[in-house]
């Protein structure tokens, strides 16, 4: 039962320890009110309590992370600690039932934290309230200041129990930290998690840099930078997440742009411009060698590759107007999957395989979107004066993207990170530091 | 006025060799060609791909009709005529077991191509079941099949001769009837309902082992019979107890 994680970061062991507690109450298997199918037309958030981590005082802060976290989602509604009833919860002993009933919670969570040699211990139960047993129990060690990664790892743990999905809170987005005047503006890469804390930049903001994507192991990411002289054109930069250390990504005379790793992370897609024709290209990331995707006189860029790594989806005007194609990941056998009113950009291939989120321009509005594979079933999740660049999450079923707000005088404002379930029902901003633009959602880090 | 534009034509003629291998060898008028050339191409692949898109859903939706046609050609056909589709147990009501219902005449669209007399009788048969004639109905199958062996609608006229000493319980000639068609009529278009018809008679009249050897070799016979027929053997086998 003990599960050995790795860690995120190099050097440096975090979490060492996963393991599941046994139950302390009944037995029979969990099921009722404590569960959600998310996929249905219409559900009510299910109502949970989360009781302030006992043993400690970062106890406290830890509960807080796993509210905010799982509220966050829309498909859970939590109790506020003042209306509970039971206040001398033991985390090792189921609890008196009838009192959270009481309140409405249809589960539970209790949890202890305990300092084991330097590290600490993070226990945590999920009872369900409903049935009145245990559907829930994990143990974790870490070093004291990874305190907020156990937080949001329960708080996985707890929705994948009551939604059967895969969690997403274990994670960090890249973004563009937006500052300074409209004309004037200072656009830098920034990294922060999920929930907006341990936010820090990794660019320092002297040339414009954009467009950041992580590579699967979230030690690198991909983006593209303008040139310290406007000699040199903008270019796709690699850089090392932990060292800072960062490496231009193939010299080439004209622009590069719109970069993005394979599923992989052995190839990175990007375009390159050349005599006014724009392609997409695939370069090798070890060995650098580079092959061309596309052949048009057209502009052809955008590619984001299949959960598998064996197609890519990209944006092209070869028609006219920019819209949406899929190809074989080598190249050839390009199919359109557009044919809605508008324009069609930024297309994303979910994590799960089944949608294609994109950025639609129909008229002077945005929309962000998703489609299947083949191009059927095109709903918008949201829209606005201005919406765009939709990103997974790793469990395919919540998109972020940007919304920028007209300002008093009816142009461009301020910009924010926005995100929604894939139903469009739960729409909420992302808090960043700065004005924000460009999100790029992190795989769960690795454990 | 029909004379100004003719000259222009010729003035025009005479100017362009010149003018036009002076415009060729200028890189701005190639480049420009070049440009439109492009251009053209764009809006040709934008019309290729509308086109192709609106050829794909099309054929979609024409296979989606043909399905629905099929089917519901099939249920007029088979199902509801001559009670090949009801339980043999329906002639205990007199009248009502055989008789087509009025929007059942499955008049094959072959039959537009035969003699004009031959499906002038045909018809008029017809009409007579339909009426609940059938002693009138008999006479008039009886009399196109002898007359017209070979009609594209004699195996269904033999077929129909059968239902209407069905429709009478007279279960004897049904059974004579439906396996003449059997016999000389296999392969027409009602040769399955006729073989079902076969066996439900046989029976009816209580043989009930040659009635399941009847049954036992429809899907043989008829291996592209629809499901529906295919479905209504299997009903008749287990009533009748078939191994």
């Amino acid at each position: 039962m003990n599960k050995r994680f790795d860690m995120m970061l190099p050097r440096r062991r975090t979490i060492i320890g996963g393991v599941a507690l046994a139950a302390a109450g009944a037995a029979a298997p969990a099921r009722a009110q404590l569960t959600i199918d998310m996929t249905k037309p219409s559900f009510e958030p299910v109502p949970i309590a989360i009781v302030d981590f006992a043993g400690d005082k970062v106890g406290a802060d830890i509960a807080g992370v796993i509210r905010n976290d799982l509220q966050s989602s829309g498909l859970f509604r939590t109790i506020p600690p003042s209306a509970f009833i039971q206040r001398d919860i033991n985390p090792n002993a189921p609890p008196r039932f009838a009192d959270w009933r009481g309140i409405g919670a249809a589960g539970v969570v209790v949890g202890q934290v305990t300092q084991a040699g330097g590290n600490i211990k993070v226990d945590f139960r999920l009872w369900d309230v409903v049935v009145g047993n245990q559907a829930a129990g994990l143990s974790f060690n870490s070093q004291p200041a990874n305190w907020r990664r156990l937080a949001h790892i329960i708080a996985d743990a707890i929705y994948k129990r009551v939604t059967g999905e895969e969690g997403y809170f274990d994670t960090r987005v890249a973004y563009v930290s937006e500052t300074g005047p409209l004309n004037q503006r200072v656009k830098r890469i920034a990294i922060m998690d999920q929930d907006g804390a341990n936010n820090r930049y990794l660019t320092d903001g002297r040339t414009i840099a954009i467009t950041p994507r992580f590579s699967p192991t979230l030690q690198e990411i991909v983006y593209m930078a303008y040139g310290e002289d406007r000699s040199t054109p903008p270019r796709v930069y690699l850089q090392n997440v932990e060292s800072n250390r960062r490496e231009l990504l193939g010299n080439f005379p004209g622009m590069s742009f719109a970069p993005r790793f394979s599923p992989d992370g052995t190839k990175v897609a990007m375009s390159l411009a050349q005599d006014g024709r724009t392609n997409i290209y695939e370069m090798d990331v070890r060995g650098r060698g580079l092959r061309r995707l596309t052949n048009t006189s057209a502009i052809d860029t955008s590619p984001s590759y299949s959960n598998d790594g064996t197609q890519i989806v990209f944006n092209s005007d070869r028609g006219g107007t920019q819209q949406l194609y899929i190809m074989s990941a080598s190249g050839g056998a390009e199919k359109r999957i557009s044919f809605g009113d508008g324009r069609y950009a930024t297309p994303v291939w979910s994590p799960r395989g089944d949608y294609i989120a994109f950025t639609k321009i129909t008229g002077g509005s945005f929309g962000i979107g998703v489609m299947r594979i083949d191009g059927s079933g095109e709903r918008l999740l949201a829209n606005g004066f201005l919406v765009e660049g939709p990103t997974w999450a790793p469990n395919g079923r919540v998109l972020m993207y940007f919304r920028q707000q007209p300002n008093s005088g009816g142009r461009a404002g301020s910009v924010t990170l926005s995100a929604v379930d894939i139903t469009g029902r739960f729409e909420r901003q992302v808090p960043t530091q700065t004005d924000a633009s460009d999100p790029a959602w992190s795989p769960l880090i690795p454990q | 006025m029909k004379m100004l534009p003719s000259r222009l034509l010729v003035l025009i003629a005479l100017a362009l060799p010149s003018a036009a291998a002076a415009q060729r060898s200028d890189p701005v008028y190639v480049e420009d060609r070049l440009n439109q050339l492009q251009q053209a191409i764009t809006l040709l692949t934008g019309q290729i791909e509308q086109l192709q898109y609106r050829n794909q859903q099309l054929q979609q939706q024409m296979e989606k009709m043909q399905t629905d046609y099929d089917f519901r050609l099939e249920q007029l056909e088979k199902g509801r005529p001559g009670g090949a589709a009801r339980p043999p147990a329906a002639p205990a009501v007199p009248a009502a077991p055989s008789s087509p219902p009025p929007q059942a005449m499955a008049h094959p669209p072959a039959g537009a191509a035969a003699a004009a007399g031959g499906d002038q009788l045909y018809h008029d048969a017809f009409k007579l079941l339909q009426d609940g004639d059938y002693a009138g109905a008999e006479k008039g199958f009886k009399a196109f099949v002898q007359r017209n062996p070979q009609h594209v609608l004699a195996g269904n006229a033999q077929y129909w001769l059968g239902e209407t000493y069905y429709a009478r319980r007279d279960y004897q000639n049904a059974m004579a009837a439906f396996a003449e068609g059997f016999k000389v009529y296999k392969a027409s278009p009602k040769g399955p309902d006729n073989l079902l018809k076969l066996g439900i008679t046989l029976a009816a009249l209580g043989r009930k082992s040659d009635a399941c050897s009847v049954f036992a070799r429809f899907n043989q016979d008829y291996p592209r019979a629809t499901d529906l027929q295919k479905r209504r053997i299997d009903q008749e086998r287990q009533k009748n107890g078939c191994g």
